[in-house]
């Protein structure tokens, strides 16, 4: 079930949703909130071309191979970034995400139609925020189109849904195995 | 809500990311990147259990794994429950 912008707003209100910083009334639509886009990216490198990388190994490091396969840098404030046609960068939403308190929510990050005319997607394949998640949510920026689209900080990049679970994820369930038996602090 | 130890490796690809690992059931390192906010003295929240195997619980992380795994087994030592506030 799809929350709409009234039950997100309550979810707000009452902290199972947060969004930080929060946005804007003008960021809701009927069934979604819009994100922005933070200065930082990642970009890969020429040099990229040459590695081949394999992923159905058990030693895959993703985030190993990511770091030696890309350069990370700031949005220049001014001019933008001028993302070419066909490129990838990593970016990430400058909104903190946390769904932690409410075992029940989940979410899918989307692109908007204005930019997907263009050819700018915002994810490849992987839209699902999982129950329990936190932080900022990461980006697969591809340029589809045939134009340099120009990347600005803090531009509407994407649209966040927000989905009510059909049930409680295991791991939403106290003491479902010996977790009686684990030790206790705080 | 549960909490799992966790060591500190290093940064993220981005400024708010720090990647740690969480040592499994079987002494291998599990790493997983993760918000800086989401760490607090060294331990991660995650769910309660999933799984139990003699010593061992099966707990999902709170993000894919940089090898594409959700669902690890831990020593039961490695996790704790906070108390209700």
């Amino acid at each position: 079930m799809i929350l709409t912008d009234r039950e997100i707003k309550m979810a707000i209100e009452r902290r199972s949703i947060i969004i930080d910083p929060s946005p804007d009334e003008s960021a809701f639509a009927s069934t979604s909130v819009d994100l922005t886009l933070d200065p930082a990216l990642s970009e890969f490198k020429s040099s990229a071309i040459e590695r081949v990388v394999d992923p159905s190994l058990d030693t895959f490091d993703h985030e190993a191979a990511l770091g030696e396969l890309t350069e990370r840098f700031s949005i220049n404030p001014k001019d933008g970034y001028p993302l070419q046609p066909k490129r990838l960068v990593l970016a990430w939403t400058a909104e903190y995400i946390d769904l932690r308190n409410d075992v029940w929510l989940a979410a899918r990050v989307e692109g908007k139609s204005s930019l997907a005319r263009l050819g700018l997607g915002i994810h490849i394949t992987a839209p699902t925020i999982h129950a329990g998640f936190d932080g900022r949510i990461r980006l697969e920026v591809i340029n589809h189109g045939a134009v340099p689209i120009r990347l600005r900080a803090g531009m509407r990049i994407c649209q966040l849904v927000f989905e009510q679970t059909l049930g409680t994820p295991d791991k939403g369930y106290r003491g479902r195995f010996s977790g009686q038996a684990v030790s206790r602090t705080g | 809500m549960p909490r799992i130890r966790i060591e500190r490796l290093g940064e993220g690809q981005h400024p708010s990311e720090i990647l740690v690992a969480v040592r499994t059931a079987d002494g291998t390192l599990e790493k997983v990147v993760v918000d800086r906010r989401s760490i607090r003295d060294d331990t991660l929240e995650v769910g309660y259990p999933v799984g139990e195997k003699g010593t061992d619980l099966l707990v999902e992380l709170p993000r894919e794994s940089v090898r594409g795994r959700w669902r690890v087994w831990v020593p039961r030592e490695v996790f704790s429950e906070e108390a209700a506030a």
